[in-house]
């Protein structure tokens, strides 16, 4: 047909439609955020840092030290009065006490050198089953060198943080799973169904969204009796954060499963005899999928703040496990902090990790959608 | 027309948009001019940059538009061009007036109506005195033959009607007696019967106040009655311009033939007398709940009707079209027939009773009734390929051996609605509105059904892909002996594939018959209305 032919063609230049899959869409509008890109990456550095973190501490972060105690952050240096050295190295500190105050005073002493070493041995551990003893690094000779200084029994922060970090990491991202698990679940059942059980089920989101938490840590953690391993702590942690938190989750999906049940496309599938199941995970799931994904990456971050939170006040990771809240639980004293001011260090690292994971999720928030407007 | 003073001047207007991908070209070199007195109409089918042209007589495009170099547009002669923003606030509403199509959204919902009309002239005339601004807006209002305007001044735009708030739109555009009028679409989302009277209204005004009117449409017929001056265009040009008559009776581009050519035309085919009854209604109803009841203060549920006991028959092979106003209960009828809402009376199907039956006993049924919804943008899963679109309804009812032999269905049923299998793999939002509308009918017919519901299966799409649409459902109702019930305001299209008509308002049954009798001979107003709302804007 000639008018066929007539409507088909368009001279007018356009870009080409691309033929790209979601995921593609996504990530290509998610790069045009560089801070969210540069924010993803560091996200990477972080957990691969935590997982590995044995490999990348110079030090056993359980070996204390009587020599060591409190000793400021030691600077890397590659030159020195002899010239350039290829190595860094670093001096040592040595410790003398004002004998009217007792205040401990830190004495550089340029004379002796400790070089760092790579890929070196160390002290072992276990990873995956497997007892290694490689490093990233360590100072020649079985000495010691401690670059984010020590704590109050001489243990190092460096290797203590890296280990905390993943400790962090790991209870945010449980807690996240729990919350995401059963507010998609407890959402999308209450938006979907609607009615008495939507009624009912919100009745309980709000009971959740109500609950004063605090109080029940705290009391949770009274109750608990002081033999109770620091793992058992740890998992009743994130399981009470993981049911109280998923409800402000829920009511947002609930919210979009209200409107998606409304959706042509869902009415076409049950003239087409699909069943409820059928219905929530080809029609609703997927159309919720990426709000989902956008406020967990946004919980992360208030869980990393929550477990420091908790942890600082002593009601959190119990040691002898390492949390960042709980090596800062370190420097809560007044007197230590003014005199040990290095004992901050995992404040860096907890602000870091928590403005990495916004960035990125105010970058991911703006890319799901790429179907919606330009 | 020449002697008249020329009001607007527009050349080479050239309008490209920054996109992801790169530049896309939306205007190419679009030039037209507006008379005082005169209405021009800009005439295309959705995406042919009719709307954007109009907006750079306003400045109103969006931040990634590139307005070309050679674009010279000059208002009473002289050239806007170099004007800033600060100065096209000035021109705006003063010497012109714009209205949108959407007059739902175009209104601010928390002032009332008299507010924002005054609103509009005080921008321009800072010293008005309150009791002048409200006189003002009065006699406005009285001009726009809004029914009591004396009360309807004080409301909010929620306690309006449609067409009434077009009325309210059309009042602020005109409030400080611009000399251009630009009208997007001004009709489209209103009621046939609306429609009329709206554009009828404009006609008056222009001529009262001797503006110059820019209206932009796709519809022809508004065209032919309405406009002096007709711009025809395509894929961001003008391929055609002339007087109005002349174009209608001397169209010399193919593209505008096309255009004309493609008013639904013909009538049905008429089906064999003795084809057996497959659906068969007997006094349908159905009403929603619009206020839950209260067991505590005795207080009975308020329920309101949308069907009022309606019968219907439908045989193999026939088209039934019904007819009405947005809010007659159309759609609800049809939802109702195939159990996506609860209704009362007798629904019958090949024999089978059908309101007897919750989801889970409907499940037999569902392969053999299938349904097309108005909006192809809604009725597509965006996160799902054609391929899974398609073949969601076989798998659901086990309709095919294997994966192979539901994809070659997959294949056929698309190509029998129009489309290259190549479409399998993408996701709708990569097709325009008519391709989406054919994988809805292909989704359809892939199950092989006897029966389809098409709920205004037209209204969202172009004429000449309306056309299409119309054509390919004339060809499938034949080469499968398909019943269709066909939901329809627009009457042109009824009468081109449906063999019978019922027309409804406000859930009751107005008239019913053959479509040639009841198209020709009438008998309710309320069906003249509609027939002359349809045709006659024509005329």
């Amino acid at each position: 047909m000639q008018s066929e032919i007539i409507l088909e063609q368009d001279p007018r230049e356009r870009p080409k439609s691309s033929d790209e899959r979601y995921l593609a869409l996504v990530w290509r509008r998610f790069k045009r955020n560089k801070l969210a890109l540069v924010s993803m990456w560091l996200i990477l550095a972080m957990l691969i840092l935590a997982i590995f973190a044995s490999f990348f501490a110079p030090q056993d972060p359980a070996q204390r030290s009587n020599e060591d105690v409190y000793l400021p952050p030691q600077g890397i240096h590659f030159f020195s009065e002899e010239g350039f050295s290829l190595r860094p190295f670093v001096y040592t500190y040595e410790t003398t006490f004002d004998p009217e105050t007792f205040e401990a005073k830190y004495a550089l002493n340029t004379d002796k050198k400790v070089y760092l070493q790579f890929f070196s041995e160390g002290w072992e551990y276990n990873f995956l089953g497997m007892t290694l003893n490689t490093h990233l690094f360590s100072a020649q000779d079985n000495q010691r060198v401690y670059l984010l200084g020590t704590d109050g029994m001489g243990r190092d922060e460096l290797s203590r943080i890296f280990h905390g970090m993943g400790v962090t990491l790991l209870m945010a991202g449980l807690i996240t799973t729990i919350c995401v698990v059963v507010g998609s679940l407890v959402g999308i059942t209450s938006g979907y169904l609607g009615g008495k059980a939507d009624l009912w089920i919100q009745r309980v989101v709000e009971l959740m969204l109500a609950f004063p938490e605090l109080p029940l840590y705290l009391s949770v953690i009274a109750i608990l009796p002081k033999t109770v391993s620091p793992q058992t702590t740890f998992v009743l942690f994130v399981l009470l954060l993981g049911c109280l938190k998923w409800a402000q989750l829920a009511r947002e999906v609930r919210g979009k499963a209200l409107v998606l049940r409304e959706m042509d496309y869902v009415k076409s599938a049950i003239a087409a005899g699909a069943s409820d199941g059928r219905i929530v995970v080809h029609h609703i799931l997927p159309n919720v999928l990426s709000h989902v994904i956008v406020v967990a990456t946004g919980m992360i971050p208030t869980f990393i703040l929550t477990e420091s939170f908790l942890s600082f006040l002593g009601v959190g990771v119990q040691p002898p496990m390492i949390s960042l809240g709980l090596l800062l639980n370190a420097a809560r004293d007044y007197q230590v902090l003014g005199s040990y001011p290095w004992l901050l260090a995992p404040v860096g690292f907890i602000l870091v990790s928590v403005l990495v994971f916004n960035a990125a999720g105010d970058g991911l928030r703006d890319a799901v959608d790429p179907y919606s407007g330009r | 027309m020449n002697e008249q003073t020329l009001l607007v001047n527009a050349e080479n207007i050239q309008v490209d948009f920054k996109t992801e991908g790169g530049i896309a070209q939306a205007v190419r070199d679009v030039s037209f001019k507006i008379y005082k007195g005169q209405t021009v109409a800009l005439v295309g089918e959705s995406g042919s940059g009719k709307s954007i042209s109009a907006r750079v007589l306003m400045k109103l495009l969006p931040k990634s538009a590139i307005v070309g170099k050679a674009t010279r547009i000059t208002l009473h002669g002289e050239d806007m061009s170099g004007y800033t923003e600060q100065d096209m606030r000035k021109i705006r509403g003063k010497k012109i007036g714009m209205i949108f199509q959407e007059p739902m959204t175009s209104l601010n919902p928390i002032y009332t109506v008299g507010d924002q009309i005054g609103e509009i002239i005080r921008e321009h005339n800072r010293t008005i005195s309150k009791q002048a601004l409200r006189e003002q807006v009065l006699s406005l209002l009285t001009e726009m033959q809004l029914p009591d305007p004396e009360k309807r001044i004080d409301q909010y735009p929620h306690q309006m009607s449609g067409g009434q708030r077009q009325r309210v739109m059309i009042a602020m555009a005109l409030a400080n007696k611009p000399d251009l009028l630009i009208a997007d679409e001004p009709t489209t989302a209103l009621d046939v019967t609306v429609q009329a009277e709206i554009l009828n209204l404009l006609k008056r005004l222009q001529e009262k106040f001797q503006m110059g009117v820019l209206l932009i449409t796709h519809d022809l017929t508004i065209v032919r009655k309405y406009a002096d001056w007709v711009y025809v265009m395509q894929h961001g040009q003008v391929v055609e311009n002339n007087e109005t008559e002349s174009l209608f009776t001397n169209p010399t581009h193919g593209y505008t033939q096309h255009l004309l050519n493609s008013e639904p035309k013909g009538t049905a085919p008429a089906v064999p007398a003795d084809n057996p009854i497959l659906l068969e209604g007997k006094n349908v109803q159905v009403s929603f709940v619009t206020e839950p009841g209260n067991w505590w203060l005795r207080r009975p549920e308020k329920r309101f009707n949308a069907v009022k006991g309606l019968d219907l028959t439908l045989r193999r092979g026939e088209t039934l079209g019904i007819v009405g106003e947005s809010g007659s209960g159309k759609t609800t009828l049809g939802h109702a027939i195939l159990r996506l809402l609860d209704s009362e009376g007798e629904l019958i199907y090949d024999g089978m009773t059908l309101h007897d039956r919750d989801r889970k006993a409907m499940r037999p049924l569902r392969k053999r009734m299938q349904i097309v919804f108005q909006d192809p943008f809604s009725s597509l899963n965006p996160r799902m390929t054609v391929r899974q679109i398609i073949q969601e309804g076989m798998i659901i009812n086990g309709i095919g051996k294997d994966d192979n032999d539901r994809e070659q269905r997959a294949i056929q049923a698309l190509q029998e609605s129009g489309l290259a299998p190549f479409a399998l793999d993408r996701f709708p939002h990569e097709f325009s509105g008519g391709q989406r509308q054919r994988i809805a009918i292909a989704k359809a017919i892939a199950m092989e059904p006897e029966f389809i519901l098409l709920d205004e299966p037209t209204s969202a799409l172009d004429l000449s892909v309306q056309n299409q649409i119309i054509q390919l459902l004339r060809q499938l109702q034949q080469k499968h002996n398909l019943s269709f019930l066909f939901i329809s305001h627009d009457l042109r299209v009824v009468r081109a594939l449906c063999h019978r008509i019922m027309v409804m308002r406000h859930g009751d049954l107005v008239e019913m018959g053959d479509t040639v009798t009841v198209m020709d001979n009438p008998k309710e107003e309320y069906t003249r209305r509609l027939i002359r709302a349809a045709f006659e804007v024509a005329a």
